[in-house]
């Protein structure tokens, strides 16, 4: 995957736990947990809206790009 | 519904010629649907319907790989079960065991859907089933269950 989740190392700078971010920005847990493992499809721009938010930081902050060397696959 | 009530339509016109055999088999049939109806919700009685001597149980099985650990793919298919409209009965998350039924409608009685998962190299096994309590022929409503479950996990990975 090339896209990378950095949520988990968002919530650790923050101190906060993935039940805390579930109720602040009203995304269950098991789909916090697609995201934080990069196995989501797709994300809405308004819970990244929301992510950023309840983190205080950039969308770049959460989402990074890795060339995998699969030819942009 | 409508098969069944044309069924028993079927065996009262017949009666008439051969009335003890039909009798019997009316008999039969009719207790074993009430047993079938009586015992749909209990998920002890898996292996009677999803069963392939079972000829009188329409069913369909299909198996997926998901790569997502198991803990979170049964949370999810939880989740996706009752956005899809189905009614979760029975859930063992240890054992990776799903139980649901899909609402009686005016073509259909409703459907068991038994889902098994299974952890095998970082991968999870989904073995899916969909079954008629009672029928022969499932008029598509089998293969209807399993595509709508797999379109709303589909549309559910967007988050």
């Amino acid at each position: 995957m090339a896209i990378i989740v950095n949520l988990d190392v968002m919530m650790a700078r923050r101190k906060m736990s993935l039940n805390e971010l579930s109720e602040r920005v009203g995304v269950s847990i098991v789909n916090l947990s697609i995201l934080k493992q990069s196995k989501g499809k797709a994300i809405r721009f308004s819970t990244l809206e929301s992510i950023c938010s309840a983190l205080n930081c950039q969308p770049g902050d959460l989402l990074e790009y890795r060339d995998d060397g699969a030819g942009g696959e | 519904m409508i098969i069944f009530t044309l069924f028993m339509v079927v065996i009262l016109t017949m009666q008439k010629q051969n009335p003890t055999l039909l009798s019997v088999v009316s008999l039969a049939t009719g207790a074993l649907f009430l047993f079938s109806l009586l015992v749909r919700q209990n998920i002890n009685f898996k292996p009677f319907f999803t069963s392939k001597f079972n000829f009188l149980t329409s069913k369909i099985r299909h198996q997926k790989e998901f790569d997502l650990p198991k803990d979170i793919l049964f949370d999810k298919m939880m989740e996706v079960l009752t956005e899809a409209r189905f009614k979760v009965r029975y859930a063992d998350k240890g054992a990776g065991v799903l139980f649901a039924t899909s609402n009686i409608s005016i073509f259909s009685w409703g459907e068991n859907i038994y889902v098994d998962m299974a952890e095998a190299d970082g991968m999870t096994k989904v073995d899916f089933c969909s079954a008629c309590f009672f029928g022969i022929v499932s008029w598509g409503k089998n293969e209807q269950n399993y595509e709508r479950l797999m379109e709303t996990f589909e549309s559910s990975l967007i988050i």
